[in-house]
């Protein structure tokens, strides 16, 4: 799979687990990712940290439950009372203990499951998809900054390598290990990294590298105009009743100036990509499904229909769902069926594998 | 037909009252094969550099004078377009890559020019099929051998077509191998394409067959010749080329021209001193990496007076030996022992290295003091002086050449000078062995003259070193003895005479026209 | 394209307060910020209501997201077209440090990665430093696997750590080594502590549900910012400390004679930035 249909199928996972507070399309969701989980290739450098965030998802769960049990909750369902003491009222007067609801535990686990899916989302992501294919598929409008990025990357081995190294001499010149010698090992590094960098500037000028052209002005001020624009459509949406149709309009507006800085800033680049990975049918299929997902979570939810909020507060009511967002929260699962039936798609073109940052003494 | 002229050009680098080119005139032609000779620093790079305007406009610094390259002015044309022009290999195979693999790597400069894509994937098979590293293709550049990258570099400047190729030491910092492939690579892309190649290089002996012209660089000025011109003239060339101008009088370009051209010699051989006592002693020596065993079951003994040269590839195993002497490589099996000082392989590199100095490549990365005195006082200090008389800190500085550079920043002095300071830190408490590995890497002829001479001194004292090298004409001048590693073992041990003679593993050229002989020095004795 | 010198294109072709770059930048910041802090001032939702558990956390979403896309323009603006070779080989470089000495962590989460983004902060100047922390967040995220919704809060922080250091050396002029370097170190600290309050605030109206830390929309600066505080006591306060002091010791060793490396090192290549 392309990165552009991974990053597609992350953000419906995202929207979708943040905009629901229904623990069964939650529960639905985390199920999704969990089979996507198990098919997706875990060739990327953040393969390592896969198990990472999984575990990160755990305890921010954790987390989540420790904060509602030692802080007490609202609720009428008290289950039990932890004692304990207060702060200071000028240190903000926090009341550590209290009574432990059933809702505040239930509200606790509705978000903490919500983070697991997204956490858990991401380390698929990052497990699957290179750093390399990512940056190639940034846009233009981002050409520098991604340049910066692969040049770092590029950078980086001979940056531990140095590390390394410099670490040796030292030994070699009898030096005594400990805190005092943070310098000799930090300075030599950041100073000979420089200066190679000004080689490398060098080279990169004689082979053409020079900055290009800036986009003209006006759509870099629309850009920077579309995010006061956003900020006012979120506010009158949300703070004014009366005012709503106004905060669609300003929505427009700010992403009408974004589209038009997006256009104008891939247009003043001056540069092509020679390697750029074509997305097959299916993933575009997908990625389209994706983004109408994402529109139709979204449109539900302010809306207020199929049963998308839960509120354990008002007396746990039963939960119950909508097929409507049943069938929304299943679309997270398609990245499973696309690898079930392509499993090739998920190879890598070089044919070596990933470099390990890991210390590599041969070398 | 005139592809670039150089008039009346001076140039000066910001803030520096010298000029570091002065009145330069010179003339390029289209299908010329030029060769940039001079000592380091003499401004070889720098009058590189001015033919494709990195001099003055990365550099800044002001110039005087005109040049002009197919018709534009490199001092004022932008960057983007004179890539087009001019296309420059640098010294390092590390500082100039971009990307990740070599497609990548070898598209960047087209994809920087906007060109269409199908354009630049028949221009990057183009490129790569020109020096023949199409199977290269998909590799990730960090897992590629410096001769390779170096090719890539080639590839990567060829892809844009330029009318003028610059190289500033493009071999400095490759093994024979690595070496000979990038001068191959060269003299077919000139067959090849309507190019003009320039080429600053210090190890003439490669080159010199294959160039039409030369132009030596000297403090900042130049003087164009002809290839046998230069055999004649030039300040330092190879030991064929210099027997046959001091004993034939003519000009040879290569061995065999010196062959013809040369009488039956005679020579005095210089023996060298008789070892005395083991100053270390290392039995079954086996180092792993992972699967990779980088060095099997190494046995050998140096004694007092010794210099050994190290020879091998790239990844042979040399600078593991000297990783695992100083106790930096875990042991696998074997053991070593320092016999006078009682250390050994559990001791520790502290301890180690008060008696062993390993000096690694490129040492001056470590550099790090304000000035060249508080660099070697902290190597003194650390071993026992607790607090280094000044007296001391300037002997070693005298000892190692560099007193006049005692206060200078290690960062601001030449890259040679830099080098140097680096091995006197190393060294500066003057251990019996040293451990050298490959310090004459990049050197002019004077500065490895003067190392040769430095470790002579040194085994004359009762020191003993190992020095990894492969500049087989050099570690003749020095070397007592040769051990020759392969896929780390140890495929031969031989004294030097034997080793560097016509018929040993590693023939110099001196041997291979005077019998009885291995260096000039024994045939100018004679 | 015009003939200009390529050398420095953009250093300060149009310098000062005619720089349009400038003004956006500090515009976009300052949205940027105001977005992401809408939560301390936002009014009470129309619906009203302590427990309306779930949309309390809708606009604080969406502020968050659009702090970060006002991340993404100022990146893209600052970078477009304007970068000279020397500043983007520069910013590789130190940005691949950063990332290495990110990922050598040390006991209690703190680790080695504040010092440099501080020094180059400070040595570069703001819209580098700026550059430097997001860009170097970014690419330790990339190579540790730790992209994520979280990614563009720790990369604004970063960055306006980068950013605040480049200030400072602005607000201090040339003012004694031992001066600087004691501002550094306190620079350090703080942000130790900043770095954790700017990190956790877009995900905290998810997680709490008591009366003293949970977060509810109209109830004014004072005790929303009292609430948070609670609730930053409660998860981050000792790990941040811990990496506070980090900071600060690291920046006492390192911090004097990292400085002058850099600054001599800026002066000898007539290194120009911002």
């Amino acid at each position: 799979m392309t990165p552009g249909a991974w990053i597609a199928w992350v953000t419906l996972v995202m929207v979708v687990a943040l905009a629901t507070t229904n623990p069964l399309y939650l529960g639905i969701v985390l199920l999704c990712v969990v089979l996507v989980a198990a098919f997706a290739p875990r060739t990327g450098t953040g393969a390592t940290s896969f198990r990472a965030l999984v575990v990160f998802g755990l305890v921010m769960m954790a987390v989540s439950l420790f904060v509602a049990t030692v802080n007490g909750s609202y609720g009428d369902h008290v289950l039990f009372t932890v004692p304990g003491p207060s702060i200071p009222r000028w240190l903000g007067g926090l009341h550590l203990g209290g009574p432990v609801s059933a809702e505040g535990l239930a509200a606790a686990s509705i978000r903490g499951t919500a983070i697991l899916c997204v956490l858990f989302a991401f380390g698929v992501f990052n497990g699957a998809v290179s750093p390399h294919r990512v940056l190639r598929s940034t846009p233009a409008a981002l050409f520098h900054a991604s340049l910066i990025v692969t040049v770092g990357l590029t950078l980086l081995p001979s940056s531990i390598e140095d590390l390394r190294r410099i670490r040796e001499m030292r030994a070699l010149r009898g030096a005594r290990t400990g805190v005092r010698e943070l310098p000799a090992l930090v300075v030599p590094a950041v100073i000979g990294g420089l200066e190679r960098s000004m080689r490398l500037a060098e080279a990169m000028e004689a082979r053409g590298y020079a900055a290009s052209a800036r986009p003209p002005l006006l759509p870099r001020l629309a850009a920077a105009a579309s995010a006061p624009l956003l900020i006012a459509a979120s506010w009158t949406w949300f703070y004014s009743e009366d005012w709503r149709w106004l905060g669609a309009v300003f929505a427009l507006a700010g992403a009408g100036c974004l589209g038009w800085w997006f256009v104008a800033a891939n247009r003043a680049q001056r540069t092509t990509r020679f390697r750029t990975e074509p997305t097959p049918l299916v993933e575009r299929l997908a990625i389209v499904a994706s983004l109408a997902g994402c529109v139709a979570v979204l449109a539900l939810r302010f809306l207020g229909e199929a049963n998308m909020t839960y509120n354990p507060f008002a007396g746990l009511p039963p939960l119950t769902m909508s097929p409507l967002g049943a069938a929304v929260a299943l679309l997270c699962a398609w990245p499973a069926a696309v690898l079930l039936f392509q499993p090739d798609a998920t190879t890598e073109r070089a044919p070596e594998a990933e470099p390990s940052f890991a210390q590599d003494p041969a070398r | 037909m005139t592809l670039a002229t150089i008039a009346g050009l001076s140039y000066w680098y910001p803030g520096s009252e010298a000029p570091a080119l002065r009145d330069i005139n010179l003339t390029l032609e289209s299908g010329d094969f030029a060769l940039l000779a001079g000592r380091s620093a003499g401004g070889k790079s720098t009058l590189l550099r001015v033919f494709n305007g990195l001099v003055p406009q990365f550099h800044g610094g002001r110039m005087t004078g005109l040049a002009t390259v197919a018709g534009h002015n490199p001092a004022r044309t932008p960057s983007r377009q004179m890539a087009l022009t001019a296309g420059m290999v640098f010294q390092e195979p590390e500082a100039q890559a971009v990307a990740e693999t070599v497609e990548e790597e070898v598209a960047f400069g087209l994809e920087q020019q906007a060109v269409e894509r199908s354009e630049i994937a028949r221009r990057l098979d183009a490129a790569l099929g020109a020096i023949s590293i199409e199977h290269l293709r998909h590799r990730r550049l960090h897992t590629l051998s410096g001769g390779e990258r170096q090719r890539v570099a080639l590839a990567s400047v060829l892809a844009l077509e330029p009318r003028l190729l610059l190289l500033d030491e493009p071999t400095s910092q490759l093994d024979p191998a690595g070496a000979e492939a990038l001068v191959a690579a060269l003299e077919r892309t000139r067959q090849q394409r309507d190019v003009c190649i320039l080429v600053a290089e210090h190890r003439l002996e490669r080159l010199l067959p294959s160039v039409n012209r030369v132009v030596e660089v000297a403090g900042g000025a130049a003087t164009a010749m002809t290839a046998e011109e230069a055999a004649l003239g030039l300040e330092s060339v190879p030991p064929a080329t210099w027997l046959a101008r001091t004993h034939a009088g003519s000009p040879a370009i290569s061995l065999e021209a010196a062959r013809r051209v040369l009488p039956a010699l005679a020579a005095a051989a210089i023996a060298p001193p008789a070892p005395g006592d083991a100053l270390l002693e290392a039995a079954g020596l086996t180092v792993a990496y992972g699967e990779h065993i980088a060095l099997r079951d190494a046995s050998f003994t140096l004694r007092e007076g010794e210099v050994v040269a190290l020879t091998g590839a790239n990844g042979s195993g040399k600078s593991t030996l000297f990783r695992a002497l100083t106790g930096l490589a875990r042991l696998h099996a074997g053991t070593f022992r320092y016999p006078r000082h009682g250390t050994d392989q559990g001791s520790g590199t502290r301890a180690i290295t008060a008696n062993a100095g390993l000096v690694p490549q490129d040492p001056a990365i470590a550099l790090y003091h304000e000035s060249v005195r508080e660099e070697l006082a902290e190597t003194l200090r650390n071993r026992g002086k607790h607090r280094p008389a000044p007296a001391d800190v300037t002997a070693t500085a005298a000892r190692w050449g560099i007193e006049q550079l005692a206060a200078a920043n290690p960062r601001d002095v030449s890259v040679g000078q830099q080098q140097r300071v680096a091995i006197a830190a190393m060294l500066a408490h003057d251990p019996a062995v040293w451990l050298l590995d490959e310090p004459t890497r990049g050197a002019d002829g004077p500065a490895k003259a003067w190392l040769a001479g430095r470790l002579r001194e040194h085994a004359a004292g009762g020191g003993a070193a190992i020095v990894a090298t492969h500049d087989v004409e050099s570690a003749a001048q020095y070397a007592t003895r040769v051990v020759g590693l392969r896929e780390g073992v140890i495929e031969f041990d031989l004294p030097a005479r034997q080793a560097f003679a016509a018929d040993g593993p590693l023939p110099t050229q001196t041997a291979r026209l005077v019998p009885g002989a291995i260096t000039i020095d024994e045939v100018r004795r004679a | 394209m015009a003939a200009r010198a390529p050398a420095y294109p953009s250093a300060s072709g149009l310098s000062g307060i005619f720089d349009p770059g400038q003004w956006l930048f500090a515009a976009l910041n300052i949205i940027g910020l105001v977005a992401y802090l809408a939560p301390f001032f936002a009014p009470g939702l129309r619906e009203g209501g302590s427990a309306n558990f779930a949309h309390k956390t809708d606009a604080p979403l969406v502020f968050a997201a659009t702090a970060a896309l006002c991340l993404v323009l100022v990146v893209a603006d600052l970078t477009a077209g304007g970068l000279n070779s020397k500043s983007l080989a520069a910013l590789g470089v130190l940005a691949a440090l950063a990332a290495v000495l990110r990922t050598l962590t040390l006991p209690a989460g703190a680790n080695l990665y504040f010092f440099l983004v501080i020094l180059g902060g400070y040595a570069f100047g703001p819209r580098m430093g700026f550059l430097l922390g997001a860009l170097s967040f970014f690419l330790s995220a990339v190579i540790t696997g730790g992209i994520g919704p979280w990614l563009p809060f720790q990369m604004f922080a970063s960055a306006w750590m980068g950013m605040s250091a480049g200030w400072l050396a602005g607000f201090l002029g040339r003012r004694g080594r031992r001066t600087e370097v004691a501002a550094v170190v306190l620079l350090g600290f703080a942000w130790g502590l900043l770095f954790g309050a700017i990190t956790n605030l877009w995900s905290w109206p998810f997680f709490a549900a008591g009366p003293d830390t949970s977060y509810q929309a109209g109830l004014g600066p004072a005790e929303t910012l009292r609430r948070y505080w609670n609730y930053y006591i409660l998860t981050s306060l000792g790990w941040d400390l811990l990496r506070s002091l980090c900071n600060a010791a690291v920046l006492v060793i390192v911090g004097g004679p990292l400085l002058r490396a850099l600054l001599r090192f800026r002066q000898r290549f007539s290194f120009e930035l911002d």
